[in-house]
């Protein structure tokens, strides 16, 4: 039994992790009032181009910032159409999203000859991945579940940490909110907004690759098609859930990650068609969550016919 | 003492709109200066140019003697031009001195040895310090950690103010201030703006009303059709009468003709003990109870954000009540839809025509029958009939003097007092019982402003009961027979509009004073 609660929250941390690097970065740009639905195809960007120029040149590193710099681009084009030329973010974002789910199968068809899946593994050691630290080894009990765990994982914390004090203690933290909150406010003191937003979609890019990196070089050491697996809509939905406030978004993708978790464990003790359902848990999670962050919400409108902003 | 501002042969076109025809202005440094005209005169457009929110088509624009191009709000603050706004730009769950510092921060600095460093961090300590003494200095009440959306209109007004006089400006434009605020308030800011003056400020007012003008300007410039048509000094030959001349063009007459038809004693509409809770579950309608009776106007008076929104929702059936009962002529219409209590015969003129009262896209033809459309005379066996619309439009168009420019154009290509006026005559042309009205001129030019008080004057005269909400004090006042004050969802008192004077009504408004036992609960049924 001690065991099953160490691999729940050992895995509760770990699929934690990508919801947690997308959902801080998300935070800023939800905040300034654009609508980042764009998240999934990033996270999927940042798996794929991670693996790909790891293969392809043969260096981690150049993987690592290859992702970053394909997802920086993802957001520019994002940005273009929604910030500068005002189209509407979800059609935009879903067309990203679809786009990115289809890009990768053809270059990996083309180049690979294997449509599904990029290994790396003969770059990549999946194993040593996971750090092994002494001082976290001895903790007794959840030496367990904090050791072992990748190198993201334990950088993301104080990403968190440093991005919640950007957040409530920079100028440009203060100017996020209030451009989501009163854009013309902070246009009448000469806060240029549009950059705040751009600035914003380069903080998510950054955070989205950090998430893929994670999932597909740290977790597995390979890419396979639809890697994110709607992780990005997950954070999506922490943020909102979280009311666009770091710290609070940061539970909320704990709390799908903890689901996810949940899952994996709960399908060992599972035949095969059981442990099949179990993959709906996740999903079934943020439903649940939204009806419980969203019904006392709907209640409290008090409007007959149509609902007051 | 020498002009601060000059204008030279200003002049903003907007396509083949002129806004501004070939403007001279000059404001001399330390004056108050008043500029008035109507609604859609030209005075926003013309401050918008001095403070970088428009660039002229032609002219050029003198800052000290020397001419200067602004190219945003922030190019004008930083050579020393502030404005505040009529809605004003303040984040609401920021707190005041968040707000007044917005944008120029201060971050915290570093001491190693001889150098400073600075921080990436908000000093927020050394800001609160330096609002708080700014607050001192000018005397303004106001607290440095309140949040903005827990603050009055007032107050935030007052922010404002400061966040201009944090950067240092020479020129204050104020762009109409006094249109949110009571009486009392109104008089702080007279008398604040008297003090900035002493204090070597240069300030510049856009309002039409001009009794506010009266009691502050040094100097008055009057506006008609995007031109400027006078500056006279503010002295006693410079009569409300005259100037309201000057602004329109043509003798108005400042006061409403009413006919002196007695109060019917049928009651019409009879609310009883009606209350409501918001989404955040305060009670914002409180146990509200009055009669209207034939031939009756009932105003309503109260500072804005008191129930009177939430009150139209409730009686005009888009807000669900917690208690209480509305009778017309005996029948229960609580709770009705609104297109049940079009049939019912109750007009309604909704406080954001733009919001709830028109469809901007559509036509005007289409906007004169919403509401109405499912009449026999528009629509056989769910089929809308367009030459009878059309129709219908021609005669409303005539009747009510609303000025279009094409055959049938979207209401979007209509002023604010012609959108208006396609609201009335709607609401009017079916023959209501009852009419609630919500704002019905705000934004609205003066001639327009005449031609619907005389539509809901002449609707009274009819024998039908008219509600009146409107944040315009005088005109409840000169409309209504009878006012009742709102204050925090209730009614906390009830006077004969004639006898009452503007500060009594002041001093309800603002919850300094409430009446004990009330006329209007002396009929519960």
């Amino acid at each position: 039994m001690l065991k099953i609660i160490q691999s729940l929250l050992y895995y509760t941390i770990k699929m934690s992790t990508p919801l947690l690097l997308c959902s801080i970065g998300g935070v800023f740009v939800q905040k300034t009032g654009t609508l980042n639905f764009a998240l999934e195809a990033a996270i999927n960007t940042g798996a794929f181009t991670a693996i790909l120029f790891t293969v392809l040149s043969g260096n981690l590193l150049v993987g690592c910032l290859a992702a970053v710099l394909s997802c920086m681009l993802l957001n520019v084009l994002f940005g273009h159409f929604v910030v500068n030329l005002k189209a509407d973010a979800v059609i935009v974002g879903l067309s990203l999203n679809m786009l990115m789910m289809a890009i990768p199968p053809y270059i990996l068809q083309v180049f690979f000859k294997n449509r599904g899946l990029l290994m790396a593994t003969d770059i990549i050691d999946v194993g040593k991945m996971a750090l092994d630290i002494p001082f976290l080894r001895n903790i007794p009990f959840f030496g367990e579940v904090l050791n072992g765990q990748t190198l993201l994982t334990y950088l993301a914390y104080p990403i968190i940490i440093v991005l919640t004090i950007v957040f409530y203690k920079t100028k440009f933290g203060v100017y996020v909110q209030v451009t989501g909150e009163r854009r013309d406010a902070a246009e009448a003191v000469g806060i240029r907004t549009k950059k705040i937003v751009w600035i914003s979609l380069m903080i998510s890019a950054v955070t989205c690759a950090l998430a893929g990196i994670n999932l597909s070089v740290e977790q597995a050491g390979a890419y396979s098609l639809n890697m994110s697996a709607a992780r990005g809509l997950i954070c999506l939905a922490a943020i909102n859930c979280g009311r666009r406030k770091p710290v609070q978004s940061c539970l909320f993708a704990i709390i799908f990650g903890f689901s996810r978790a949940l899952q994996l464990v709960l399908a060992n003790f599972m035949g095969p068609d059981e442990a099949l359902v179990m993959d709906v848990v996740p999903y079934l999670t943020i439903i649940l969550v939204f009806l419980i962050t969203e019904i006392p919400s709907a209640r409290k409108n008090v409007m007959r016919i149509f609902r007051e902003e | 003492m020498s002009a601060i501002i000059e204008a030279r042969h200003l002049t903003k076109r907007f396509g083949i709109f002129t806004a501004n025809n070939d403007i001279n202005l000059s404001v001399q440094e330390g004056e108050v200066r008043a500029i008035i005209g109507e609604n859609g005169a030209g005075k926003t457009t013309l401050m918008n140019m001095l403070y970088g929110i428009l660039q002229p088509t032609e002219g050029e624009l003198l800052f000290k003697g020397q001419p200067v191009q602004f190219h945003s709000p922030k190019d004008a603050i930083e050579a020393g031009i502030g404005m505040v706004h009529q809605h004003f730009k303040l984040s609401p769950s920021l707190t005041v001195y968040e707000n007044i510092v917005l944008g120029i921060e201060t971050n915290k600095k570093l001491k190693i040895g001889n150098k400073e460093i600075n921080l990436p961090l908000i000093d927020n300590k050394r800001e609160r310090k330096v609002v708080e003494d700014l607050i001192q200095k000018y005397n303004f009440s106001l607290n440095p950690d309140d949040k903005i959306r827990d603050l009055s209109i007032g107050a935030r007004q007052r922010v404002e103010i400061l966040k201009m006089l944090y950067r240092q400006v020479k020129v204050l434009i104020l762009d109409e201030p006094t249109a949110v605020l009571i009486p009392q308030e109104v008089e702080e800011l007279i008398a604040k703006i008297h003090d900035l003056k002493r204090m070597g400020q240069t300030v510049i007012i856009i309002t039409h009303k001009l009794n506010e003008v009266k009691a502050c300007a040094d100097t008055i410039s009057v506006m008609r059709r995007g031109q400027l048509i006078d500056t006279i000094v503010n002295d006693d030959a410079a009569t409300a009468e005259k100037l309201a001349e000057m602004m329109v063009g043509r003798p108005v007459l400042l006061r409403v003709s009413k006919s002196g038809k007695p109060v019917g004693d049928k009651p019409v509409l009879e609310v009883r003990h009606l209350s409501a809770k918001n989404a955040e579950g305060r009670e914002v309608v409180r146990d509200v109870s009055f009669t209207i009776h034939e031939n009756e106007i009932l105003g309503v008076a109260g500072i804005e954000g008191n129930g009177q929104t939430e009150l139209m929702y409730l009686l005009t059936g888009l807000m669900k009540p917690t208690a209480g009962s509305v009778k017309l002529r005996s029948k229960e219409i609580l709770n009705e839809w609104p297109d049940e209590l079009r049939r019912d015969g109750v007009g309604v003129v909704p406080e954001d025509r733009y919001k709830q009262g028109l469809c901007l896209s559509l036509p005007v033809s289409n906007n004169l029958i919403s509401g109405y459309h499912r009449r026999s005379r528009f629509c056989h066996a769910g089929l809308m009939d367009y030459k009878e619309i059309q129709k219908n439009k021609d005669e409303m168009v005539k009747l009510y003097d609303i000025r279009i420019s094409a055959d049938d154009p979207p209401v979007s290509a209509l002023s604010g007092g012609n959108a208006q006026k396609v609201i009335i005559a709607r609401e009017l042309s079916n023959g209501p019982e009852v009419l609630l009205a919500s704002q019905p001129t705000r934004g609205v030019d003066i001639g327009a402003t005449e031609f619907i008080h005389r539509s809901i004057l002449a609707l009274r005269d009819q024998g039908k009961a008219v509600f009146l909400i409107s944040s315009e004090l005088s005109e409840v006042k000169s409309l209504a027979d009878r006012i009742i004050v709102i204050h925090d969802g209730r009614i906390v008192g009830e006077f004969d509009a004639e006898s009452v004077s503007f500060n009594e009504l002041g001093l309800y408004m603002s919850g300094a004073k409430e009446m004990k036992q009330l006329a209007g609960e002396g009929g519960n049924a």
